[in-house]
């Protein structure tokens, strides 16, 4: 400490191996017990005992900033256990190392038989090195299996840490100095996004193949370009209405209503397509596949059934049945149009429809040309553990 | 047609407009498509069912499970195979690389040369 008194110097100094030396020296696991701290540099006052009074003055001021950093130690946030010897006996370990090992019966004990559930994972063996180098080892990320309490069966920590040697005044290796802190969440949470990112990449390329789809098979019923565009851009959008309404769930799934009504809302909105049924939720797979369904059944609607007058309305119903093996039925039902006929052609609209409810659903479809309106009825198992 | 003409294609595809995509296109090359199978169990049956099958184009992720054991049936078999990915190749463990493997989204022309390169037409 520059500018500090020589008597200063020698009381309030002391270097971290120092503290390393004193954390390693004072006994018992308790050790706030006041003894002697010496913060001599390596010898430098030795023969030259310092006046009684000034040996109490110091005491005192030393007790409590020693019994500040023995606190500190122990309440650290990271683990830290100083290893003596060899052996690396466990000479001090504060609360944190007690916690991840499981154990408060480790002091006093080599590493080695105080922790035999980490052997063979490369541990002692690092330590050794530390020990027998005098290099220091840092580890990164690293997973280490660890029982909690002696009933628990071991599992995967990750770990950062250093291993530290610990000198003595003649700068010879005397113990290693482990600390270091629990990541078991933070490598957890970057495993987790991980897969939500790779997971995502198989969306886009799965959406971009989807839209490649709709495109081709789009332009194979459309050879003029404007209505192909118009088409193929009312298709596009219905696709993007039911992802926004997974994205405000986090693709957890979306409520068959809100599929609906977003689906249909271009159409005259719930004035003329009438919802009436129970919550269901739906899969992002189902949810996606019933807002594909309701596009191509409303623009039919409009261009040929019910909604292609002005007072034709559809009424859509749907219930659960057999709550074990839960099966949804929907029931779409147009009024007030012309009577419907069956299409001359299949087009890819019920084409779309029909293999969405078969191969997507793993459903039933029956489309009814009824002379009072088209009826569509559609039914699935809702829990395909998809 | 580079020899695909009249081959049955056994399609594994979850999604039913992907699936369409792909008929179209097996379609135009004169391919017969079979299936589309939905699921890895639907796929076995069609493996495992009367129906000869030239070779297969198999979507590795279908209905949240991963398509192996239908590839290992075909290989079983003998018969030829192309993984369908949003990965590519990237996509697939070390022990199924090195098959022909389209990455999704796909044109009709990598369609026709992963099918020739898997029945070695």
């Amino acid at each position: 400490m520059i500018g500090t008194t020589p008597k200063g110097s020698r009381s309030g100094v002391a270097t971290a191996g120092h503290v390393l030396r004193e954390l390693a020296k004072s006994g018992g696991p308790a050790f706030g017990a006041a003894k002697a701290f010496d913060t001599g540099d390596g010898g430098a006052g030795a023969g030259r005992p310092p006046p009684t009074e000034t040996v109490q003055h110091q005491d005192q001021v030393l007790e409590s900033p020693r019994d500040h950093l023995v606190e500190m130690f122990m309440q650290a946030p990271g683990f830290i256990a100083v290893l003596d010897g060899p052996t690396h006996v466990i000479q001090r370990a504060n609360t944190a190392y007690l916690r991840l090992v499981g154990s408060d019966e480790i002091e006093g004990r080599p590493i080695r038989e105080a922790l035999p559930d980490i052997a063979c994972q490369g541990v002692f063996e690092r330590l050794d090195s530390v020990y027998a180098t005098g290099e220091p080892y840092a580890g990164r990320h690293r997973s280490v299996r660890l029982a909690h309490t002696a009933d628990d069966s071991p599992e995967v920590m990750w770990l950062d840490f250093i291993y530290q040697p610990i000198r003595d005044d003649d700068g010879a290796v005397a113990g290693v100095f482990v600390q270091g802190q629990d990541v078991t969440d933070a490598v957890r949470a970057a495993d987790r996004q991980k897969l939500m990112i790779d997971e995502l990449n198989h969306r886009v390329k799965n959406t971009l193949a989807t839209v490649q789809s709709i495109a081709m098979q789009t332009a194979r019923h459309h050879p003029d370009p404007n209505r192909f565009a118009e088409a193929f851009q009312a298709r596009l959008m219905s696709l993007s209405h039911t992802h926004d309404l997974l994205t405000r769930s986090h693709w957890e799934g979306a409520d068959l209503r809100a599929v609906l009504q977003h689906e249909t809302d271009a159409h005259g909105g719930p004035t003329r397509i009438m919802p009436n049924g129970p919550l269901v939720a739906l899969d992002p797979a189902q949810a996606l596949s019933l807002g594909m369904i309701f596009h191509e059944l409303a623009t039919n609607a409009g261009k040929y059934g019910a909604l292609s007058t002005p007072d034709g309305r559809v009424f859509v119903d749907w219930s659960l049945a057999d709550q074990r093996a839960r099966r949804l039925t929907l029931n779409w039902r147009e009024s007030g149009g012309p009577p419907a006929a069956p299409p001359q052609r299949r087009g890819f609209g019920s084409r779309l429809i029909e293999r969405n409810v078969r191969h997507d659903l793993a459903g039933e479809i029956e489309l009814d040309y009824a002379e009072g309106g088209f009826i569509a009825e559609i039914s699935f198992p809702l829990d395909r553990g998809r | 047609m580079d020899g695909l003409a009249g081959k049955r294609i056994l399609v594994v595809e979850d999604e039913s407009l992907v699936a369409m995509l792909i008929e179209t296109i097996l379609e135009d090359l004169g391919c017969a498509p079979i299936g589309p199978a939905a699921s890895v169990e639907e796929g076995l049956g069609l493996v495992n069912g009367e129906t000869a099958i030239d070779a297969a184009l198999l979507d590795v992720n279908v209905g949240g499970q991963q398509v192996f054991p239908v590839a290992e049936a075909l290989a079983a078999r003998g018969v030829p195979f192309v993984f369908s990915t949003g990965y590519g190749e990237a996509g697939l463990p070390d022990s199924w690389r090195g098959r022909p493997t389209l990455q999704k989204p796909f044109t009709e022309d990598a369609v026709r040369t992963a099918i020739c390169a898997a029945l070695g037409a």
